[in-house]
C-alpha cells in the first residue's frame, strides 16, 4: 500500500498530534494542578530582566538574592504601595555571589538594593554549588547568541499559556518518574510537586492548590532535606572571613556609587529553622554580616508582623504572609528613608 | 541557528513562504536563500560569517584560474592557495590551541620551560563541514573532475546553503551546484515528505538523543569515580545512541528541509548499528565524510593500489586524520586508530578466512559483535581525557569500580532504546526511510507523524546544541 504524503496526511497527523496535547495539557494542569506559569528557572528569562535593569535609576529598586528573596516579596504589591516595581533579579537555588558582583561593578546602578540571605545559598562564593548556579546565569546573559535571543522572544509567549511546559514535567524528568525500584545506593532526583508560578515580570507566588494540600508540601519538605543535605551545607560555610571580608567589599562599592542596601533574612519554620540554627548560628553569621556592612537589615525574627510565620512547606511564603512581609518591608524601608 | 528551536521553526516558515509565494525570478530566489543562509550563520556569532565570505572568495576566485589557466605549475599553486586557506583557517581555529599544548609538551620533554600565551580562540560552527565541502570543489576542478559553478551565486549557496552548512552532509559540487541552474519546486508528494523526514530528524535529536541519552551519558562520563560495569556499559551504549540520533536526526533535518525546497541532499546515515563488519560500517556512517576521505586522501595515498602493507597503512592513516577531523585532541586520534586497527584485521580475517554468514542469526550475531566493538570505540570518542576513558573501559570490563550513579529508570530506558534502535538498524539494513514511508499503510505513517509531531510538542528542551557542531 503506498503513502503519498499531501496536506491532507499533515493535517490529520497535526489533527491527532493536537488533540493528544490538549488532553496532555488537561491532565497537567486540570488534574495535576501544574499552573501556567513562565518557566522559574529560564536564564533567558532571567537575562531579558538584567537588560531591562540597566535603565534603572537611583529611585528604583532591585531585588537580588534566592528563592526566599524571590518567592517571599510581591513586586507588584510593592509598586501598587509605592509607584515602583522593582527588578527581581533573584533566582531559586543559587547565590548572590556572581549575579551580584554583576549588577554591582558592571552596571551604573545607584538605587536601592535589597539582597536576600538564604544561608545555605548566600555563604557559599566562587564555583561551588549554590554560587555556580549564579555564575551559569550571569554567563548566559553575556554569552546569548542572537539565536538564543529570538527563540526566548517567541517562546515566552507560548509558554506561560501551557501548564505541561514545566520542566519539572518535561520528558525527561517524565522518564526520572518512572516506577522501577533503584538499587539501594542510588536514588532518583527529586520530583519536584507544583508549587509556585511566575508571571512576566518574575514576580512568583505560591498556586492555591500547594497552599492547601499538606501532601504535596510533605513531598517538597522530604525534597529539602534528602539524607545529604545538611551535610552539604554544612560543608559549603566554611572559611567565614572570606564570605565576610567578600560581601564588606562589595556592598561598600554599591553604596560608594550613592546606592542604597537592604540585606533581608526571609522567614522559615521547622527543619529549615532547626537545621540553619545549628549550621549558621545567627551570632555568627548574620550579626557578623549585619556588623561588617553600613546597610539597612531586616531579619524576620525581630519583627513581631515575621517573626511566627510558618511556611508550608519550611522555606517560602505563601500569599498571605508574601503580602505580610512585603507590606512590613515597605513599612520598615520607609521608616528608614530608603524607600518614598 | 539550532534546527530543534522555536526560532528556527519561525524563519523556516518565513523562508518557505518568501521562496514560494513570492512572484519572482528563479536568481533572485536564489538570492534569498543565500541571504537566508547568511541569517541562520549570523544569528549564531555574526563576525565569523567573514571566515565564510574569505572561503567562498578564494575558492571561487582559484576555481575560475584552474578552469582557465592551462599551465599545470600555475593550477597547481591556485589549488595549494585555495588548500592554504582553507586548511589554514581550519587549523588556526580548531586545531591552534591543541598544537601548542603538544609543542609545549616536546620543549618539557627536552627539559626546556615554555609557558604559551593563552588563547580564547572560539570554534567558528561547522567549519570543519564547509572546510572540506570547498577544498572538495577545488580539487575536483583542478582535477577535471566537474564543471565549475555557472555564477558566484550559484557558488556562494554551495558553500553556505543553510540546511547542511553547520553538519553536513558534505555534498560534491556536482551533487548540490547543478539543482541551482534550473527553478526548483517541491511537489506536494516532496514538500510533505521532506516535513516528515525533518520531523523524524527533530525527534530524533529531541526525545532520544537530549531527553533519553544525554542524562544517563553525562552521569557516566561526568562522573570522576570508578563505575559498576552495568553502569558503565549503560553510558557507553547510551552515548552510541545519543551520537547516532543526534548526528543522524541532524542529517534527516538537512535532507529534509532541502527536499522541502524541491532539492536532493545525499543519505549521511544508513542504519549504521545493523553493519556486519567494519567496513560495511563506514558505508553506512557518516557517509559523505567517509567518501570524502576515501575521495581525497585514502585513494591519493596510493589506496589499495600500491601492495598489502601500504594498503593497511593508508587505512590507518586515514582513519588517524578522521579521527582528528572529529576533534583536536589524542582521544580522538585513538578512536580512528581503533577504527584503523579494526579495518585492517577485518581485511586480513577476510583474507585468512573464507566465511559468509548465512541466516538471520549468524548475521545478528557478527552486527551485534560489531555494535560491540563500536562501543569500544566510542568511549574513547566521548571521554574528557585517557584516564576518564581508562576508567570508564576498566569498568565495562569488570577490572575495577563498583559504585552505582544511574537510576533503574534510566537504565531501562537506555538499554530498551539501544535493544531497539539496533534490531531497527539489522532489520532496516536493505531498506530506506523513504520507501519504507512510502509502502507503509497511510493510517500507520499518519498515526507515527502524529505521535512524533506530539512527541516534538511535549519535549521542551532547552534546544541543546548538536553534538557534531563542535567539529
Amino acid at each position: 500500500m503506498n503513502s503519498n504524503l499531501n496536506l491532507g496526511s499533515f493535517a490529520a497527523a497535526m489533527g491527532i498530534a493536537i488533540v493528544l496535547l490538549i488532553c496532555y495539557e488537561y491532565y497537567w494542569h486540570t488534574v495535576k494542578h501544574w499552573p501556567r506559569s513562565y518557566d522559574l528557572e529560564s536564564l533567558d528569562h532571567w537575562s531579558e530582566w538584567r537588560d531591562k535593569m540597566d535603565d534603572a535609576g537611583s529611585d528604583d529598586v532591585v531585588i537580588m538574592g534566592s528563592s526566599r528573596a524571590h518567592f517571599d516579596i510581591n513586586i507588584h504589591l510593592w509598586d501598587s504601595i509605592t509607584g515602583t516595581r522593582p527588578y527581581m533579579l533573584a533566582y531559586p537555588g543559587s547565590s548572590p555571589f556572581h549575579p551580584l558582583a554583576d549588577v554591582i561593578e558592571k552596571s551604573d546602578f545607584n538605587g536601592l538594593l535589597v539582597v536576600g540571605v538564604a544561608p545555605g545559598l548566600f555563604y557559599t562564593l566562587g564555583d561551588t554549588w549554590g554560587a555556580g548556579r549564579g555564575k551559569a546565569f550571569v554567563e548566559h546573559r553575556y554569552k546569548r547568541t542572537y539565536a538564543q535571543k529570538l527563540n526566548h522572544a517567541i517562546y515566552k509567549r507560548i509558554d506561560p499559556l501551557l501548564g505541561y511546559t514545566d520542566p519539572t514535567i518535561n520528558m525527561e524528568a517524565l522518564v526520572d518518574r518512572m516506577p522501577f525500584p533503584n538499587r539501594d545506593s542510588v536514588k532518583n532526583p527529586p520530583a519536584w510537586p507544583p508549587m509556585v508560578r511566575m508571571d512576566k515580570y518574575r514576580n512568583v507566588r505560591m498556586t492555591p492548590f500547594f497552599e492547601q494540600d499538606s501532601v504535596l508540601q510533605q513531598r517538597q519538605k522530604d525534597i529539602w532535606f534528602g539524607p545529604d543535605e545538611p551535610e552539604r551545607k554544612n560543608k559549603l560555610a566554611d572559611s567565614i572571613d572570606v564570605i565576610m571580608d567578600y560581601y564588606s567589599d562589595i556592598f561598600q562599592k554599591h553604596l560608594d556609587k550613592g546606592g542604597k542596601l537592604a540585606i533581608l533574612r526571609p522567614p522559615v519554620s521547622g527543619k529549615y529553622l532547626e537545621t540553619e540554627g545549628k549550621l549558621f548560628p545567627r551570632e555568627k553569621y548574620w550579626d557578623r554580616l549585619v556588623q561588617s556592612v553600613d546597610a539597612f537589615s531586616f531579619h524576620y525574627a525581630d519583627h513581631p508582623a515575621t517573626k511566627n510565620m510558618d511556611p508550608p512547606e519550611w522555606s517560602h511564603l505563601d500569599r498571605h504572609d508574601s503580602d505580610v512581609y512585603t507590606r512590613t518591608l515597605i513599612q520598615l524601608l520607609q521608616d528608614q528613608n530608603l524607600l518614598k | 541557528m539550532l534546527f530543534n528551536t522555536t526560532g528556527f521553526i519561525a524563519f523556516l516558515a518565513v523562508v518557505l513562504m518568501l521562496y514560494y509565494w513570492l512572484p519572482t525570478s528563479w536568481k533572485v530566489k536564489k538570492g534569498i536563500l543565500l541571504l537566508a543562509s547568511y541569517l541562520f550563520y549570523a544569528l549564531w556569532n555574526p563576525p565569523l560569517i567573514l571566515l565564510l565570505w574569505i572561503s567562498t572568495v578564494v575558492d571561487w576566485t582559484a576555481g575560475k584560474k584552474m578552469v582557465k589557466e592551462t599551465d599545470q605549475r600555475r593550477r597547481k599553486l591556485w589549488l595549494l592557495l585555495s588548500i592554504c586557506v582553507n586548511l589554514g583557517f581550519l587549523v588556526f581555529f580548531k586545531y591552534g590551541n591543541f598544537l601548542m599544548e603538544n609543542f609545549q609538551s616536546v620543549l618539557g620533554l627536552v627539559g626546556m620551560d615554555y609557558t604559551p600565551p593563552e588563547w580564547d580562540i572560539l570554534l567558528p560552527m561547522g567549519i570543519s563541514f564547509y572546510t572540506f565541502q570547498t577544498m572538495s570543489y577545488t580539487i575536483d576542478l583542478y582535477k577535471r573532475r566537474v564543471k565549475p559553478a555557472k555564477t558566484f551565486l550559484d557558488f556562494a549557496l554551495y558553500v553556505t546553503f543553510f540546511p547542511q552548512l553547520v553538519a553536513g552532509p558534505i555534498v560534491r559540487s556536482d551533487e548540490l551546484i547543478p539543482q541551482f541552474y534550473e527553478p526548483k519546486r517541491a511537489t506536494h508528494h516532496q514538500f510533505f515528505m521532506g516535513l516528515m523526514i525533518l520531523t523524524v530528524g527533530l525527534f530524533e535529536k529531541t526525545v532520544f538523543a537530549d531527553s533519553i541519552m544525554s542524562p544517563a551519558v553525562d552521569s557516566v562520563f561526568g562522573n570522576r569515580v570508578l563505575l559498576s560495569p552495568l553502569d558503565a556499559w549503560t553510558g557507553t551504549l547510551a552515548f552510541s545512541c545519543q551520537i547516532f540520533f543526534d548526528f543522524a536526526g541532524y542529517s534527516l533535518c538537512a535532507i529534509g528541509i532541502a527536499l522541502m525546497l524541491g532539492m536532493r541532499l545525499p543519505d549521511n546515515f544508513n542504519y549504521p548499528y545493523g553493519s556486519i563488519g567494519f567496513s560495511e560500517l563506514w558505508q553506512r556512517w557518516h557517509i559523505s565524510l567517509s567518501s570524502w576521505l576515501r575521495d581525497y586522501l585514502y585513494i591519493p595515498l596510493g589506496g589499495n593500489r600500491k601492495g598489502v602493507n601500504r594498503t593497511y597503512v593508508n587505512l590507518m592513516l586515514t582513519m588517524l586524520l578522521g579521527g582528528l577531523w572529529h576533534g583536536a585532541a589524542w582521544t580522538f586520534v585513538i578512536w580512528g586508530a581503533l577504527h584503523g586497527t579494526y579495518l585492517v584485521i577485518e581485511r586480513l580475517l577476510r583474507q585468512k578466512i573464507k566465511f559468509k554468514a548465512e541466516g538471520v542469526l549468524p548475521k545478528l550475531a557478527l552486527a551485534l559483535l560489531t555494535y560491540m566493538l563500536v562501543n569500544v570505540t566510542w568511549v574513547f570518542f566521548r571521554a574528557e581525557g585517557f584516564q576518564d576513558a581508562w576508567n570508564v573501559l576498566g569498568s565495562m570490563l569488570g577490572i575495577h569500580g563498583t559504585k552505582d550513579v544511574l537510576t533503574t529508570n534510566r537504565i531501562v530506558a537506555v538499554l530498551v532504546t539501544c535493544l531497539l534502535l539496533f534490531l531497527g538498524h539489522f532489520a532496516m539494513r536493505r531498506h530506506s526511510l523513504r520507501s519504507v514511508i512510502e509502502n507503509s499503510p497511510r493510517w500507520l505513517v499518519i498515526s507515527a507523524w502524529a505521535v512524533m509531531l506530539f512527541g516534538l510538542m511535549i519535549v521542551q528542551t532547552s534546544g541543546e546544541q548538536f553534538i557534531y557542531f563542535q567539529f
